[in-house]
């Protein structure tokens, strides 16, 4: 009996460690750039190429370039899902948040307008829009259950759907 | 139980294990280094951004072209391509190659070059179960193996009469093989009549039905940058070659060969350096010697291994698993070494009626160990560890059993 046990045991943890191999093959997705001031995360499949030049750094994507001084540079490291970000200090008092409650996407506090996009956990853009001063939010009731990332210009945050 | 227990919880862990690899080609100069980083690995800049750091090594930022995480596709802009498909092959040359001319038969190509001022690059890809690659030329140059998968019912898969420095670059993500007929009069699957020096993150794999598998007149060097060689059977030795073989990293590994697993033969040219050694710096070398009198690594001069995995096993009788007739020299200044040597062979009747017994190591003449790990089973009937008919010196490392030699420093 104590042998069995021993033997489901070490199946389980078999299984489990082949089951963190594939969802790790799966993860890794994301190259983030974190610089002196935020993060912002870049879906290796879009990444094409990383370049330097000019006392500046390019990411060449399929979507678009995104430069940043490298002096300002900290590091780049690999993420399974994109990283949320430090604040600009121009969104100080923003914040963002997934209200469940009320199957939505809220923006408090901005003083400023903020731009506001959604992406599912593939990289592909589900909403884009701009959040006027003061706060405002965007529905989500109607979309599949799963995981997005919201990006402002100071934040990123993930929620789950259900 | 316990023990299946364990090893269920060890195949748990390398499960873990084996995700971890995210792969960085820093590109410089149209060519790249690939650096595996494991998934936490970071990349931290310093100097204001001018140095970012990659598995450990600073890089200054200004000399870096690019850096890229996606499994290179080869650029074959300014190159001359050799595709094989079946029963033909077809060759295209960019306008700015002169002085080379090609002729094909069917999937069988010849390529003469007689440009001796220019150095070409060639890619050879695709697959022809009846097709091969002869290449006539004066000047040094480079093959990009890109997925080619070659059989010669004529001869050698890959014969480059060429008598110059040939790279042989095995392209990164891709898996090659090369294999000759039996019974043919070539000396190898695939032949290099000057030195070949093999680089490139693929993996090539190599049968010689005639004679060796892979053989270079000169020297033959294995980059770090190597993915993987295999010898996957020969009718004589897995690799030989003339002046000296060394090996800087990745993996070579020689199987089913009736001949040697490894020689460097001495050409007894004084203007050739290093002429007769074996060199080995570092990588994952295996090596199944199962013929009978046989070697499994053999100089004629000094072999010096100064990092590595070594692991042979010896089943042929009156084998040896490694045997220079000179001097051979142990460290770890490289990297870490680690050789091992299976002597499972008995002995040989040799025809003066004596016998030649299974040695694990047999050193002609003094055999010096300061560093790493040397570990020589001799199992056969009569099998013997290490043989030393010079002077043991040592200086540090692990060496099992103690040599028997002539004399000890």
């Amino acid at each position: 009996m104590k042998g069995r046990k021993m033997m489901a045991t070490a199946l389980m943890l078999a299984l489990s460690g082949a089951g963190h191999t594939l969802m790790a093959q799966q993860g890794r997705d994301y190259l983030t750039f974190q610089t002196a001031q935020a993060e912002r995360s870049v879906a290796l499949a879009q990444l094409k190429k990383i370049t330097f030049g000019d006392g500046r750094l390019t990411a060449v994507t399929t979507t678009g370039d995104l430069s940043f001084e490298l002096a300002d540079m900290k590091k780049l490291y690999f993420t399974d899902l994109p990283a949320a970000i430090g604040r600009t200090a121009a969104d100080a008092d923003a914040r963002v948040m997934y209200d469940r409650d009320a199957e939505c996407v809220r923006v408090e506090g901005n003083t400023a307008a903020v731009q506001l996009t959604v992406y599912t956990v593939d990289g592909v853009q589900r909403v884009r829009t701009v959040v006027r001063p003061g706060g405002g939010t965007v529905g989500v009731g109607s979309w599949a259950k799963g995981i997005y990332i919201v990006k402002t210009d100071g934040q990123t945050i993930k929620f789950s759907k259900r | 139980m316990r023990k299946i227990f364990f090893t269920l919880c060890l195949l748990a862990a390398f499960g873990l294990q084996l995700s971890a690899q995210q792969n960085v080609y820093i590109w410089r100069g149209g060519d790249f280094d690939k650096v595996v980083l494991a998934p936490t690995d970071d990349m931290p800049f310093t100097n204001a951004g001018s140095t970012i750091t990659i598995g450990g090594k600073a890089y200054d930022v200004n000399r870096i072209d690019s850096l890229t995480f996606a499994t290179p596709v080869l650029d074959k802009s300014g190159k001359v391509v050799v595709r094989y498909e079946g029963a033909k092959a077809t060759v295209t040359i960019p306008d700015e190659v002169e002085g080379l001319m090609a002729e094909v038969d069917g999937a069988h190509v010849k390529l003469m070059c007689v440009n001796a001022v220019d150095e070409f690059e060639y890619v050879l890809e695709g697959a022809s179960s009846d097709g091969s690659l002869t290449y006539t030329g004066s000047y040094k140059c480079k093959f990009y193996l890109n997925g080619l998968n070659l059989a010669s019912a004529r001869g050698a898969a890959l014969d480059i009469q060429c008598g110059k420095r040939i790279d042989l670059i095995l392209f990164e993500g891709t898996d090659n093989v090369l294999t000759d007929c039996a019974g043919g009069t070539q000396k190898a699957a695939l032949y290099c009549k000057g030195h070949m020096e093999v680089k490139g993150g693929g993996t090539l794999t190599v049968t010689g039905r005639s004679k060796h598998g892979i053989a270079s007149k000169e020297y033959f060097l294995v980059k770090k940058s190597v993915g993987r060689i295999t010898v996957a059977g020969a009718a004589s030795d897995g690799i030989h070659c003339g002046q000296y073989f060394q090996m800087n990293g990745g993996e070579v590994e020689i199987r089913n060969v009736l001949g040697d697993g490894i020689q460097a033969e001495e050409l007894l040219d004084p203007t050739k350096e290093l002429d007769g050694q074996m060199i080995i710096q570092g990588g994952v070398l295996a090596i199944d010697v199962p013929g009978d009198d046989v070697k499994g690594l053999k100089c004629d001069m000094d072999l010096t291994i100064t990092g590595g995995k070594i692991d042979i096993d010896v089943t042929g009788n009156g084998s040896k698993g490694i045997s220079t007739n000179a001097s051979m020299t142990v460290s770890e200044e490289s990297e870490p070494t680690d050789i091992t040597v299976l002597a499972r062979g008995t002995s040989l009747p040799d025809p003066a009626g004596g016998t030649t017994k299974c040695v694990g190591i047999k050193v002609d003449y003094n055999l010096t160990v300061s560093g790493g790990r040397i570990t020589v089973k001799p199992t056969g009937k009569d099998a013997r560890g290490i043989k030393v008919d010079g002077t043991y010196y040592y200086r540090g490392g692990t060496v099992t059993p103690e040599p028997d030699a002539v004399a000890k420093g």
